[in-house]
């Protein structure tokens, strides 16, 4: 599992940079995208093995993007790190095919064990 | 709710997200006191961030001001690390998304917009607009306030049930 590459999708650059630093130093690499437009694109040329995403971002937001990757079809998964706690919102990144939904601020080591168990 | 009741809630949820948000941080702390109205209080930071939020009974501003000497106390990874604007307005951003948490107990759901970064003459623009409210925190390096401004229809508030939704820190997975 250690390897693997991991894509982080966040307009916050401090989110980006922790959460790359607490999954780099369990063994992944990483990648790291500030929108859902970098995210996608991010995707097709890297071929991340799961993604993290956030929900509010400029340009295309995280549920948007996911229904882009649709990942129902793909297998590819996702997890959401985001503000937001919504049902209606979980609820519609469930739908879409997202393994689950982190509420910030997460616990890096929390977040780098939902990521092993999700990527396994 | 009377409107009174409603405003006492608002500044409590605000200053309990406030201390909550930066002891997560790793940063103690402690509210100075409310000022309501004066904006003369509101002093202009090195880090200053805000992010707008909308809905039914509910649109304004919540704004960040925060001296980088306390900046300085937030961990880092030296070999990722990141800007004290960055770091504030990824703040802004939790702060409000604590408040909204808490505001759907009370059945005012808000839609938050981006956070952006603030300069003084934005400060002043916003003051000028009028603050609602300007709460003070007292750190070891300094004062950091939170400031709201727009409209609140306290009234409005009105306590459904126990909170049935994800909050910080939680991981579902589905």
């Amino acid at each position: 599992m250690p390897g693997k590459k991991i894509l982080i999708v966040d307009d916050s650059e401090t989110i980006r940079q922790r959460v790359a630093g607490a999954l780099e130093s369990a063994g992944f690499q990483t990648l790291t995208a500030r929108d859902g437009v970098e995210g996608l694109v991010s995707v097709q040329q890297e071929q991340p093995a799961m993604v993290i995403l956030d929900v509010n971002m400029p340009r295309m937001n995280g549920l948007d993007m996911l229904d882009n990757l649709d990942v129902k079809k793909t297998g590819l998964p996702v997890l959401l790190l985001t503000t937001e706690v919504q049902p209606s919102l979980m609820a519609r990144a469930k739908q879409a095919g997202a393994k689950g939904w982190m509420v910030k601020p997460v616990s890096l080591e929390r977040l780098v064990d939902a990521v092993r168990k999700v990527v396994a | 709710m009377a409107p009174q009741d409603g405003r006492a809630m608002l500044e409590t949820m605000i200053q309990s997200s406030t201390v909550d948000l930066f002891h997560a941080a790793g940063i103690a702390v402690g509210p100075v006191a409310v000022n309501k109205v004066d904006c003369t209080q509101v002093q202009s930071r090195a880090l200053m961030a805000m992010i707008h939020f909308g809905g039914s009974g509910a649109q304004g501003t919540l704004g960040l001001l925060v001296p980088t000497a306390v900046f300085e106390l937030v961990r880092q990874d030296p070999a990722r690390p990141f800007t004290g604007m960055a770091w504030v307005q990824d703040s802004v951003n939790q702060l409000l998304g604590r408040l909204k948490a808490r505001l759907l107990q009370f059945q005012m759901p808000l839609q938050m917009g981006l956070p952006l970064s603030m300069d003084e003459k934005s400060l002043r623009a916003l003051l000028q607009q009028g603050i609602l409210a300007a709460y003070r925190f007292r750190t070891l390096r300094g004062e950091i306030s939170v400031t709201l401004s727009g409209k609140i229809d306290y009234a409005r508030l009105s306590y459904a049930s126990q909170m049935t939704h994800a909050s910080e820190g939680d991981i579902v997975i589905f």
